[in-house]
């Protein structure tokens, strides 16, 4: 490699990326300080909209401070996981992440999931342990290792794919995807109004707007429709937390001309600032906080119901993630890490809401995630990063249950409908074992029941029922504990 | 499209909701108690190492046994005849002593049908081995299924291990992969049946050595030493499940004993000596106190040995106790008792 490597990727095209790079610089000898008493381990959870982030957390969180349900985790199986607390987070000027709120919304009558995430919070969850290894015992007998969880809407999650692209780009591929289903249907009225824009036309602030309104109309409409779609961006479009209002966000694509450049006043000069305005402001400082400064990744796929909707969802949704997560650097850390910027050392890909889905099915879950993926995983294994697939449900909602249908045997799922809370048994059909027998329509096939959070979720004392939770958190932090 | 030539499974259904008291489902399958366990023994795993050791008889032993057989026959036919002449000549005491003959065959009759139960329990240990091997090596359901269903019947009638018996039960529905299961078994029944294990051979080796560093007399420790590997080998078979018979308990020490062999004698365990006796004792070296050390790990070896060899199930995530462990625990036993004798030697 020579002396830079492309290692702060692209980052390092504009001058915002040795801002990053000197704050990268900051925290790892204050990290270096502090590893002396206690070490910390930034987990980066990782998922779009609706993928299980909230759910995730409270889960492991719950889980780790009852310790009953981990025993894949080795430092808990081998009882050297003495105890683990909540303590103040790193940075006080964030809100905290709610665990109490989602716990009690879990515990209600009737439980339900926790609420749609509206602003990115943290978390400090703090455990102390026995070390493994019998020197480091002569040091330390008892050891704490921090980790530092974010929360934030999923939505914003998927302006990252921006960090790489400009607005030409950007606008190019948006109306492309616009004028084919199935977008075309959704996005007819703002396509309308794009094609009756002239990019050339001076400036002016009203059809900014206007243009921006009907194109998060059509993003809106997206979402509620129900069609599994996930590419929908820009995030804050959709979910503007603090900038509700904000000029920032009055830009929108346009009908470009290819080769063409943008002249000064035009409408399309305004929009590619804006555009600028909003990834140098909005999106960096977001990736800067929350993603720059990782160890360790999940990557939380809601693969189910994307195949629920049928093919176009489950490959929007490959394409979208295989983009996104291009912001990323796995690979394994050396001591020149301190300059060029920590890598992701460890990324695991999780399909979520496996409890959806009987065990049997499960191999096969994480194998269609893998394919979806592929690119992806495969770099990140190339660069020295440990990359596992896995398919774990955060919480548990479902039983398994036997039923003999049409002559053959099938294992069946017993939950409560998210609807009106009655116990049903599901069959939810056999999921395809390649992403190209996906049937376009995907209900056919797989009809996967939403359910209600399990009665009494967190009343067990050994934490909440899971799936695989414990081995996800044994291949994120299990070397940690050693 | 796709021949007709590899016959297809037939599809599943499709999606479906039923109510719950719909006839269509079956309730939740008992623990299996089909045949697949109890036909085991005979797993070719097993035989393989049965035979491994019967190779070993060979014409020197053809020749012990004529010769012990001949020797037997001959005091057979001795006291056929004696007792015959005596029913002639005084059937007061001829009678009698017939009575005392009949008498001892019996109880030799039942000492042999008790060994030979006790190795057939020995037996089914091993079958169980075998097929939770392979259920470890493969997870695949059936085979761990039929594993754990063994493990619980072999456990079942064990008042000491009711609770941890208990806990695996409410815990089993957490699992659903079958090397988790097959671990949480392992977690919540094995473990603590290891450290009572581990427990016993580390006082059983402590005791080896301190005995054969005290000891004046090389032949007695010797015996004494062989003695009471027999009795840890018994005593941590029967922890296990195995309750072994005299031969049951020489079985295995004779493949504990094929498998040091293979694996490189006591060497490997020189640098556990220097390890075990390192710090203030190495000043004190003598040729007894070596001598010691080495029966000790011996013992410790064999004990480790017979845990591997009767622990119905391989190590899945838990972790084996090692030599090392094993010679901490003889160096402070050693410690103790030497400055003990030297406390009382001084004085
Ligand atoms: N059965 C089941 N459902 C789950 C699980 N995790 C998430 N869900 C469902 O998925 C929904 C979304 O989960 P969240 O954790 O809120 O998703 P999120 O990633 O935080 O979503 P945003 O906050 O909108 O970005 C929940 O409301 C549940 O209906 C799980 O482990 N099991
Ligand atoms: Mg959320």
């Amino acid at each position: 490699m020579t002396g830079r490597p492309a290692a702060t990727g692209m980052a390092a095209a504009d001058p915002a990326g040795l801002a990053d790079r000197l704050a990268r610089l900051g925290d790892t000898t204050r990290d270096l300080a502090r590893a002396a008493f206690e070490d910390t381990v930034r987990i980066g959870v990782t998922g779009l909209s609706r993928a299980g982030k909230t759910v995730f957390l409270t889960s492991l969180v719950h889980n780790l401070i009852h310790g009953g349900r981990l025993a894949a985790l080795s430092a808990a199986a081998e009882g050297r996981l003495i105890a683990a607390m909540l303590r103040p987070q790193p940075d006080p000027a964030m809100p905290r992440f709610d665990y109490e709120a989602h716990l009690a919304a879990l515990a209600g009558d009737p439980p339900a999931w926790p609420d749609s995430t509206r602003r990115s919070s943290q978390l400090r969850l703090s455990l102390s342990y026995r070390p493994g290894n019998f020197l480091v015992r002569q040091f330390r007998g008892q050891a704490v290792l921090n980790l530092d969880l974010v929360d934030y809407p999923g939505e914003w999650l998927f302006d990252l794919a921006l960090l790489g692209q400009s607005y030409a780009d950007w606008s190019a591929e948006v109306l492309a995807d616009c004028r084919r289903p199935p977008r075309a249907r959704l996005a007819a009225d703002w396509v309308a109004l794009v094609d009756a824009t002239n990019a050339g036309a001076a400036a002016d602030d009203a059809t900014m707007r206007q243009a921006a309104a009907a194109y998060t109309a059509y993003l809106t409409a997206a979402r509620d429709a129900g069609t599994g779609l996930s590419r929908l961006g820009p995030g804050r479009f959709v979910s503007p937390g603090e900038l509700a209002g904000s000029p920032m966000l009055a830009f929108a694509p346009l009908a470009l001309p290819t080769g063409g450049r943008a002249r000064r006043g035009s409408l399309w000069a305004a929009m590619q600032d804006r555009y600028d305005l909003y990834r140098d402001r909005v999106v960096r400082p977001f990736f800067r906080d929350h993603f720059a400064r990782i160890d360790r990744q999940i990557v939380l796929v809601d693969v189910l119901t994307a195949l629920n909707h049928g093919q176009a969802a489950v490959a929007d949704l490959g394409a979208g993630l295989n983009r996104l997560l291009k912001a990323f650097r796995p690979g394994r850390n050396s001591l020149l890490s301190a300059l060029t910027g920590r890598r992701v050392e460890t990324v695991v890909f999780a399909a979520t809401k496996a409890d959806h889905l009987p065990a049997d099915q499960h191999d096969r879950l994480a194998d269609l995630l893998r394919r979806l993926l592929f690119e992806r995983i495969n770099q990140a294994a190339f660069q020295g990063a440990a990359v596992s697939t896995l398919a774990l449900a955060a919480l548990r909602a479902t039983r398994q249950t036997r039923a003999r249908l049409d002559g053959a045997m099938v294992e069946c799922l017993t939950g409560h409908t998210l609807a009106d809370g009655r116990e049903v048994v599901a069959w939810p059909g056999e999921i395809p074992a390649r992403p190209q027998d996906i049937p376009a329509d995907g209900g056919t096939l797989v009809d996967i029941r939403a359910f209600r959070p399990p009665p009494g979720a967190p009343g067990d004392a050994r934490g909440m029922a899971h799936l695989r939770l414990d081995h996800a958190l044994d291949r994120l932090i299990g070397d940690r504990l050693a | 499209m796709t021949g007709p030539t590899p016959k297809p499974r037939p599809p599943k259904p499709g999606p479906r909701v039923l109510a719950p008291d719909d006839p269509a489902i079956v309730a939740a399958p008992p623990p299996r108690e089909d045949a697949a366990v109890a036909e085991t023994p005979t797993a070719d795993g097993h035989r393989f190492a049965k035979g491994q050791t019967r190779s070993g008889l060979r014409l020197g032993a053809l020749a012990l046994i004529a010769a012990g057989s001949l020797i037997l026959a001959g005091l057979a036919v001795d006291t056929v005849w004696t007792i015959e002449a005596m029913i002639a000549r005084a059937p007061l005491i001829g009678w009698p002593m017939a009575g005392l003959a009949a008498l001892l065959l019996a109880a030799l009759a039942g000492l042999a049908a008790r060994e030979v139960a006790a190795l057939a329990r020995l037996d089914r240990l091993t079958g169980l081995q075998a097929t939770a091997r392979s259920a470890v090596a493969t997870p695949a359901a059936d085979t761990a299924e039929a594993t754990l269903a063994g493990l619980e019947r072999l456990y079942a009638g064990r008042a000491d291990l009711a609770w941890a018996l208990g806990r695996y039960r409410e815990r089993r529905e957490d699992a659903v992969d079958p090397l988790d299961r097959l671990a949480l078994f392992e977690a919540e029944v094995l473990v603590p049946l290891d450290r009572r294990a581990v427990d016993a051979v580390a006082k059983s080796a402590g005791t080896t050595a301190v005995f054969t560093t005290l000891s004046p007399f090389v032949a007695v420790d010797m015996v004494v030493t062989g003695w009471r590997n027999l009795r840890l080998v018994r005593e941590i078979a029967v922890l296990y499940g195995g309750r072994p018979g005299l031969a049951g308990a020489v079985a295995v020490i004779r493949r504990i004993v094929v498998s040091i062999a293979l694996t490189g004698g006591l060497e490997a365990s020189d640098g556990v000596i220097g390890q075990t006796l390192g710090g203030g004792l190495a000043g004190r070296v003598s040729a007894r106190l070596g001598q010691g050390v080495v029966n000790g790990l011996l013992t410790a070896r064999i004990g480790l040995g017979a845990i591997t060899s009767v622990r119905p199930m391989p190590f899945v995530r838990a972790r084996p106790a090692r030599l090392a462990d094993m010679g901490r625990a003889i160096a402070e036993r050693l410690s103790l008792r030497l400055s003990a004798a030297e406390r009382t030697g001084d004085r």
